[in-house]
């Protein structure tokens, strides 16, 4: 990388003429600690001064037409992006601790300023305030000339800064606690969310930039030859959705241990294969067919179980049971499709934005899938799902949406199923990679799972930021990681077959998806008398319930029309 | 590899405007002279060789190499001049060494001073303080600096006296005289081709006229002059760029076409411009 | 007009070509290259045995095209006045091969027409024209 550092020198060396500029920011920062009795606000106002002033750098560009000095160098593209970004957060950093340097020496000698905890506080505010100056507006300078932009881009945040700065030192906002707040006790914990979400911001806004930057590249082919279909997928898809109605079926029967080894990975699992998918679709459409495409085939079954399925199922059970009625109108397991829209709808947003740039197919060497490479992503996981579930615990719902603490999960998997399509990784991914994947879900499950869930009094596991919850998220990281790995390789190499019976059931997996819910309850309902043990009994539901809610789907998928949109 | 650009099929479209098809090639240790007006494509085949734009189709290969794949590789022995300086202008010149040396790793920093030296440009002097001519041997002298194998120009001696049009083509014959180094000198002033140029490649309106040596172009075809009665219409069709007056008449010919022209016509050899000239006016004339 | 006058160095010492080309001259500049050299080897300025300077030292000195200077000097070369030793350069061939002698005998008959064609114009007679041929012959004996 040492292109990068390379870029960053070159960077430092068109704008060195423009550094006295900084000194506005320290002159305003002064007076504005003087004029606050504050000093780290004016550490503040010095960071958020100098932001803008990394801009600069684009306007000296496009005075001297450096695009042409970038066409000449042996530099990439993405590594003058990258350099760009890393240059800029090291001036504003820099120049953010030798003020904030500055203003604890005053502070320190004039006893003056607030503690310890409140400065880091606003300072790691400040940073991700930085951060998201930055991540807005360098986008719209790679894209844009910045004689046409800079007026537009910097003053909505000026004004956002004013008025939030004089508000929370009017209402002194800190003071009060959310209920979601109490838990952060440590002032560590509030400066590593400070950074870290001004570091992720930084780090998607420069792949946005790369994407933009690259612009129209030669036409690619679609990964997906026609006629390779790869059975093995729909299958796994199948079985997936097999497992959801056994998940349905498992909480009517309290088996625990079992529906949480199942959320730990399968809902994963599928937006995996939802997001393998997505690309080959889009490419086939176009934008205007993919964007109808999705609505009917995603929006309508979700209304249609909304408005339709869902109050009939609860009249239905009410009539039955007497049992009072919750919410008529309940999202229940169509939450999946609602995010998988959201996200496909994302897809097709960035899609817009870079202007349909068909990304690059395996050119050359494809970019396999290595283990320091699962490991990393794994452990990337790790890391996003505890931060996570700091403010979205695990297992309570937000929004009608169960699940939110997965949320890393589901979003990470969609993203990996693009990338798996853009370099056929279901295919190549090597058959020992699977194993060990199985094996290291096993022994994650045997050690981490109990020492997350049963040491430690309640249940700190659920999240808040306890170590509790680091170890539970770790398990479960490597346990979808692995158990996908193991599904995937062990589907292509056994269930790829596209024999008959195999596709009947993957044709109507959706439908299944769809319509189970109501038909398990009614199935349960009439079953209700049946006295057994908890697993036959569950058994027999299992063995029941399946042929009969594939056999109503196949009954729906006959009416005309409806085998268009499920 | 004994080419030092290959271009096959070529295509770019834009708005209002489209390269189609642009086949040329370049080998190694030689001068090719990239003619048109201004507007016919000189420009954006450059970027796209440059990948300062991307392709929409069609090879782009710089010493056998890939311009996209292998773009790191190739842009350290390529060195391009502009008509327009890519340097900050706050930059002294000692300081654009600092800033470019770094990225190149056959720089020589004895070469850099040579070339400074002996065009006379000051050390001291930041970029906005140097004339038109001074700014452009400042761009030559980094262009020579890292031993790079091919040198692109890019319309470098419009805003140039002939004095300095001249210095600056004797330093170019002197650069490819160990037939290791290739030069692609992108101009509408034809004039400075006329001796120096090894091959010309002649675009007009994003189409590519003619690619081959310059000697092959000027046997190639003719200047014809007649009266107004020596013009049959079997000269009509084959003539390029057709004018008239009351006087007569004048026109390009392909010198395949001369064989059975009346004595009385005039023929001659063209020069660049007169060629460019009769292909930009007689555009529906030929294929 | 570029005038070729430049020192060449070679083992056996220094010695000037000249060669002047004509921009406007209306003839290809390989031509009169080739035409010169020639020159030069009749007119004993070029010995036999010398060395030429490179196809690309002599396209740098005179500021025109390598493809130029390389097709005056294959065409020479064809034509038997010089010889490319690979690795070593150009050289003069010696005088008495037998395309140069060809070359010469062709140039003695132009000679020979032009004055055949001026002497019908005048109207001299034949026996006229031989012994004039015979005088200028023993007045340049020995030149």
């Amino acid at each position: 990388m040492s292109n990068i550092l390379k870029s960053i020198k070159l960077d430092h060396n068109i704008m060195k003429s423009r550094y006295p500029m900084f000194i506005i920011g320290y002159v305003l920062g002064t007076f504005l600690a003087v004029l606050s009795k504050t000093p780290i606000f004016g550490a503040l106002i010095v960071m958020v001064i100098s932001t803008p002033l990394t801009g600069q750098y684009f306007s000296i560009y496009e005075k001297n037409n450096l695009e042409k000095l970038y066409g000449v160098l042996p530099l990439r593209k993405f590594e003058v992006v990258i350099g760009r970004y890393i240059y800029a957060s090291c001036i504003v950093v820099i120049n953010g601790i030798i003020a904030a340097v500055l203003a604890y020496i005053v502070s320190f000698l004039t006893n003056k300023g607030m503690s310890s905890t409140e400065s880091l506080t606003y300072l790691s505010a400040g940073f991700f305030y930085v951060c998201l100056m930055i991540a807005v507006v360098f986008p719209l300078y790679f894209k844009f000339a910045f004689s046409k932009v800079y007026i537009f881009s910097n003053l909505p945040f000026y004004l956002i800064f004013i008025l939030t700065f004089v508000f929370t030192r009017k209402t002194n906002l800190l003071q009060q606690t959310s209920p979601g707040f109490q838990y952060l006790t440590s002032s560590l914990t509030i400066a590593a969310i400070g950074f870290g979400l001004g570091l992720i911001l930084l780090a998607l806004s420069c792949l946005l930039s790369c994407a933009l930057i690259e612009g129209n590249r030669a036409a690619s082919l679609p990964a997906e030859t026609p006629g390779k279909r790869l059975y093995f997928a729909d299958n796994l898809r199948t079985w997936m959705v097999i497992l959801v109605v056994l998940q349905h079926l498992g909480e009517i029967f309290g088996l625990y241990l079992f529906l949480m080894l199942n959320q730990a990975y399968f809902m994963g699992l599928l937006f995996l294969l939802a997001g393998y998918f997505t690309p080959g679709s889009y490419e086939r459409k176009g934008p205007g067919t993919f964007l109808k495409d999705r609505l009917l085939r995603l929006g309508i079954p979700t209304l249609v179980y909304v408005f339709i399925i869902s109050p009939l199922e609860k009249w239905g059970s009410h009539q039955i049971t007497q049992k009072p009625i919750g919410n008529l109108f309940a999202l229940d397991q169509m939450w999946f499709v609602v995010m998988l829209l959201v996200f496909d709808l994302g897809y097709l947003a960035w899609r817009t934005i870079v202007k349909n740039r068909p990304e690059r197919l395996a050119d050359g060497a494809p970019k396999k899938l290595t283990f320091p490479k699962v490991a990393l992503f794994t452990l990337a996981l790790v890391a996003a799902s505890y931060l996570l579930r700091i403010v979205m615990p695990y297992g309570i719902p937000v929004l009608e949406f169960p699940s939110l603490g997965y949320l890393a999960q589901y979003l990470s998997f969609f993203l990996i199923g693009m990338l798996a399509f853009r370099r056929d990784w279901l295919r190549t991914v090597p058959g020992s990679l699977g194993q060990l994947g199985f094996v290291l879900a096993v022994l994650a499950t045997v050690i981490l799972f109990p020492t997350a869930v049963f040491i430690g009094s309640g249940s700190k596991w659920i999240g808040y930021g306890s170590w509790q919850s680091a170890v539970f998220a770790l398990w479960d990281s490597i346990f979808a990681v692995g158990i996908s790995l193991a599904l995937i390789t062990f589907f292509r190499r056994f269930l790829d077959g596209g024999k008959k019976f195999g596709r009947f059931l993957s044709q109507h997996s959706f439908a299944v998806y769809v319509i189970h819910v109501p038909v398990i309850v009614f199935l349960m309902l009439a079953l209700r008398g049946l006295q057994m043990a908890t697993l036959l009994k569950f058994g027999l539901a299992v063995v029941v319930c399946l042929p009969v809610c594939f056999g109503i789907a196949w009954l729906i998928r006959k009416i005309p029309y409806v085998n268009r949109i499920l | 590899m004994n080419n030092a650009i290959e271009i096959q099929n070529l295509c770019k479209s834009f708005k209002d405007f489209s390269l189609n098809n642009i086949s040329f090639s370049l080998p190694m240790g030689y001068i090719m002279g990239f003619v048109g007006q201004n507007g016919a494509g000189k420009t954006t085949t450059i970027q796209l060789i440059l990948n300062m734009i991307n392709r929409d189709s069609g090879k782009i290969k710089i010493f056998g190499l890939d311009n996209v794949q292998d773009e790191q590789r190739i842009k350290q022995d390529i060195a391009v001049v502009f008509d327009d300086i890519y340097f900050v202008d706050s930059w002294k010149v000692r300081e654009v060494e600092t800033a470019i040396k770094g990225f190149y790793s056959n720089w020589s920093s004895k070469l850099f001073d040579q070339y400074i030296s002996s065009f006379h440009l000051p050390m001291e002097k930041k970029v906005k303080e140097l004339s038109r001519g001074m700014k452009m041997k400042l761009m030559l002298a980094v262009a020579m600096s890292h031993e790079a194998k091919l040198l692109i120009f890019d319309e470098p001696t419009s805003g140039l006296d002939p004095v300095a049009r001249d210095e600056l083509l004797g330093i170019l014959s002197k650069y490819i005289a160990d037939g290791q180094k290739s030069i692609l000198f992108s101009t509408h002033i034809t004039s400075d081709l006329e001796k120096i140029a090894d091959y010309i490649t002649l675009i007009d309106h994003g189409n590519i006229f003619y690619s081959g040596t310059k000697d092959d172009l000027l046997e190639s075809f003719c200047i014809v002059r007649g009266g107004p009665h020596d013009l049959t219409d079997e000269l009509k069709k084959n003539i390029i760029g057709l004018t008239t007056n009351i006087a007569g008449f004048a026109g390009l010919l392909p010198t395949s076409k001369i064989k059975n022209l009346a004595p009385e016509i005039v023929t001659e050899t063209p020069s660049i411009d007169e060629i460019l000239i009769s292909i930009s006016k007689g555009e529906g004339n030929h294929e | 007009m570029n005038t070729l006058r430049t020192p060449f160095f070679c083992e056996e010492g220094d010695y000037i070509l000249r060669i002047i080309i004509r921009n406007t001259s209306g003839k290809p500049i390989y031509e009169q290259i080739k035409e010169q050299v020639k020159e030069a080897i009749f007119s004993d300025e070029l010995n036999e045995g010398e060395v030429l300077p490179s196809i690309r030292q002599l396209a740098s000195e005179l500021k025109i095209s390598v493809v130029t200077t390389t097709r005056a000097y294959s065409d020479l070369e064809q034509e038997g006045f010089i010889v490319n030793v690979q690795g070593k350069g150009c050289f003069v061939s010696p005088k008495d091969s037998e395309l140069v002698r060809e070359q010469l005998l062709r140039k003695i008959e132009d000679g020979f027409a032009v004055a055949i064609k001026a002497a019908k114009i005048a109207k001299l007679p034949h026996k006229e024209l031989l012994q004039m041929l015979k005088s200028m012959l023993e007045g340049n004996q020995y030149e």
